[in-house]
């Protein structure tokens, strides 16, 4: 792992900001087997899920503080080491891919529908390269300073629409029973690749890791729930209608002088995106860089950019491509592996080896 | 001076990756900026859609100067639906349409009486219309509604603002894009909207806002007067500001401003009949008293006015209430939704046929209206 080091505010500012990209382009068709009051409850599951998935990681760097599941695995099995990391790095450059070309289909749907968004695409990643290139300090102030002013953003476009909840719209909850909603808890949890960025990344970050982690996944269910409990009393059904609801919902929130604050969401939308784009790449390049040292970062990085760019245009040519790419049983296998499993089984080799 | 460059590069990038090659579309000049539109259907089967956009040619100093040119263009196109019409206009115009200033959505009473899901699907599904457009109900036709001409004043505008005082005029009722797709969610699909009709005054056609529309099964049923929309707006909870007036027994007409309202809907089951309650809590001042100048307001003036009030509130929505779901079985206000939220599993055994049991259900609204201020009458009671 890279030697240089953030703060925990820093690294869990960038995840909060990375999780919040999710949240807010999350597309009805992964929530269509609950009713609507279930989107609220999944909110606050999935998290909880997300804890229990992380108990393994948490045991294994109580024991390793300073090493990354890479290091650990390394120092039991250096070629399985190598693989690991190619693994791993193949598991962030999915999340890369997949999250490039939702903003793609977001930025061609609604931002510019007429207009042929490739361009930006490209742009998108040349800049998460650019971000990636300057290192995780950059990235890690990056996050502190936007995450004040999208969190302001966000409280102020949720407290416009307060007043606009008809609790009519509220679902009984459960309607449909308890298996579907775990299920769509359970598919969103496996959407969380932060999970997967705290299993890399945790030994950059210096403070106390446990509890800003529960601070981190207390204030991101806080967000989820509170954003869905206004999306749904606010738009009810119409929230089924829509591509990307929350940026529906924020058209709906008028205060004063300003007509609609949806320019708002898709400003924040934009710049989570160079984050999360930035730091899955940032990872890509830094675990890549390790294993192949004869490649510099810039290469690695040039690499990483070129390819993810011709996949994600390949992909924003049909929303067909984007369906089979943006699959969620592939993204929780790929994240229970690398965020649970790996973790878990490299915990019970070390158990076993203190023990003999 | 490197900075400089990398950051006018950076510029460039960001612009063209904005619009790319195809950068003209979004070219302002290349756009009809749309207003407003009206949907009528054919005998044929197809639309007639009625287009008001801005005559972006006005804005040039010269032509404003002569006044020679009116400030919208209304373009009447036809299509086998709303999108192929609207999109035809392109071959005459050369100009894109663009629906993100579209004020409304005006509903042709033909269409509304075929049922208008077939309408509505486009205006939910295109990025560049806006959920909180404001949809209405075109009195006869929408064509006569947009291209009627008041003072060069933009028809759409008139209506956009003429509805949105909704939050200060109990008498109309309002509804937007995405509260009407919403109402799709129960198979019965029941909701309201404004009626628009056109008025004559002093040579203009004026566009006011005639009564509210009932809709079942998306299709047009009834209408309801300006005093049942009041009661409309009381029964779902949509009353913030307005005023309502009613008579006592002295003949004396009061008019009360509202300042607050508060209604709070319960249901219950009982021997399998839903029993609905409905409780309106009222904060009002005295705005007015017809005939009521030479009597003071003492404490028992102001609680007959106060229980006058209440009655009025009580009989006129238990009244609306029967005419909704006993008369014209239409759950505009929703109620329906109590009983999925409270009993989901009798929902589910009614929810083919949600306006039989809504029908014999039971309904009582209990009112309570204080008096916060009564203007400056004090002055004279004491």
């Amino acid at each position: 792992m890279s030697k240089s080091k953030i703060s925990t505010f820093q690294f869990f500012s960038m995840l909060f900001l990375t999780r919040l990209l999710t949240t807010f382009t999350y597309i009805p068709s992964y929530t269509k087997d609950i009713e609507l009051s279930d989107l609220v409850v999944q909110a606050v599951l999935r998290y909880l899920i997300c804890v229990v998935m992380m108990i393994p990681v948490y045991f294994l760097f109580k024991r390793n503080p300073d090493m990354n599941i890479l290091d650990i695995v390394r120092n039991k099995w250096a070629k399985g080491g190598k693989i690991l990391a190619v693994f791993y790095s193949a598991v962030l450059f999915y999340f890369t891919v997949t999250t490039v070309s939702r903003l793609d289909l977001f930025t061609g749907t609604i931002v510019f529908p007429e207009t042929n968004v490739n361009y930006f695409l490209v742009f998108v990643i040349l800049i998460g390269c650019y971000g990636a290139y300057l290192g995780i300090e950059a990235l890690g102030r990056s996050a502190v300073l936007s995450v004040i002013p999208v969190t302001a953003a966000l409280v102020f476009i949720i407290a416009t629409l307060i007043g606009k909840i008809d609790f009519l719209n509220y679902t009984p909850v459960f309607y449909k029973g308890v298996l579907p909603v775990f299920k769509t808890a359970l598919n969103a949890a496996g959407r969380t690749v932060e999970l997967v960025m705290i299993t890399l990344a945790i030994p950059v970050a210096s403070g106390k890791k446990t509890k800003s982690f529960f601070i981190w996944i207390f204030l991101q269910a806080l967000v989820t729930a509170s954003l869905f409990f206004v999306e749904v009393g606010v738009m009810g059904n119409f929230t089924n209608t829509q591509l990307f609801p929350v940026h529906s919902l924020a058209a709906l929130a008028k205060f004063s002088m300003f007509g609609r604050l949806d320019p708002i969401i898709t400003g924040i939308w934009i710049l989570c995106a160079f984050l999360k784009v930035s730091f899955l790449l940032y990872l890509q390049g830094d675990i890549l860089h390790k294993e192949f040292e004869n490649l510099s970062k810039k290469t690695i990085l040039a690499g990483l950019g070129a390819l993810s760019s011709v996949i994600c245009l390949y992909i924003a040519g049909s929303v067909q491509r984007f369906t089979v790419v943006d699959n969620s049983l592939a993204k929780l296998i790929a994240t229970a592996l690398t965020a649970t499993v790996i973790p878990a089984v490299m915990l019970v080799l070390n158990r076993r080896k203190k023990y003999e | 001076m490197n900075k400089i460059i990398v950051a006018v590069v950076v510029i460039f990038a960001i612009l063209f990756s904005f619009g790319g090659s195809e950068i003209y579309k979004n070219d302002i000049s290349n756009r009809l900026i749309i207003q407003g539109i009206g949907i009528d259907k054919e005998d044929d089967g197809g639309y007639t859609v009625t287009l008001q956009a801005i005559n972006t040619s006005t804005y040039s100093a010269s032509v404003q100067e002569s006044g020679s040119e009116e400030t919208v263009k209304i373009y009447k196109v036809h299509g086998d639906t709303v999108y192929t019409a609207i999109k035809s206009v392109v071959s005459f115009e050369g100009k894109i349409p663009l629906y993100s200033q579209n004020r409304v959505i005006v509903i042709g009473k033909a269409t509304a009486l075929g049922g208008i899901e077939g309408v509505i699907d486009f205006f939910a599904r295109d990025a560049h219309n806006g959920p909180s457009v404001y949809v209405a109900l075109a009195e006869n036709r929408a064509d006569e509604i947009l291209e009627a001409k008041n003072s060069g004043e933009v028809i759409a505008d008139s209506i956009d603002d003429t509805i949105e005082a909704a939050q200060y005029n109990t008498g109309i009722f309002k509804l937007e894009l995405y509260e009407l797709v919403n109402r799709y969610r129960d198979s019965e699909a029941c909701f309201a909207m404004p009626v628009l009709s056109l008025e004559e005054a002093e040579g203009q056609k004026i566009v006011q806002i005639k009564e509210t529309a009932l809709f079942c099964n998306a299709k047009l049923k009834s209408t309801l007067n300006g005093d049942e929309t009041s009661m409309l707006n009381f029964l779902c909870g949509r009353v913030y500001n307005g005023e309502f007036s009613y008579k006592t027994d002295e003949n004396e007409k009061v008019a009360m401003s509202i300042v607050n309202c508060n209604v709070y809907r319960t249901v219950k089951i009982l021997d399998g009949t839903p029993h609905y309650t409905v409780k309106i809590k009222l904060s009002t001042d005295v705005a007015e008293i017809y005939n009521g100048i030479e009597k003071s307001l003492d404490r028992q003036r102001l609680e007959e006015l106060s229980q006058y009030a209440e009655n009025y509130l009580k009989t006129e929505s238990e009244k609306l209430l029967s005419k909704l779901y006993e008369g014209e079985v239409c759950d505009a206000p929703g109620y329906s939704r109590l009983i999925f939220q409270k009993y989901p599993s009798v929902y589910r055994d009614n929810e083919e046929n949600l306006n039989a049991l809504m029908a014999k259900s039971r309904y009582s609204v209990e009112v309570e209206v204080k008096i916060r201020r009564v203007g400056h009458e004090f002055v004279k009671t004491l």
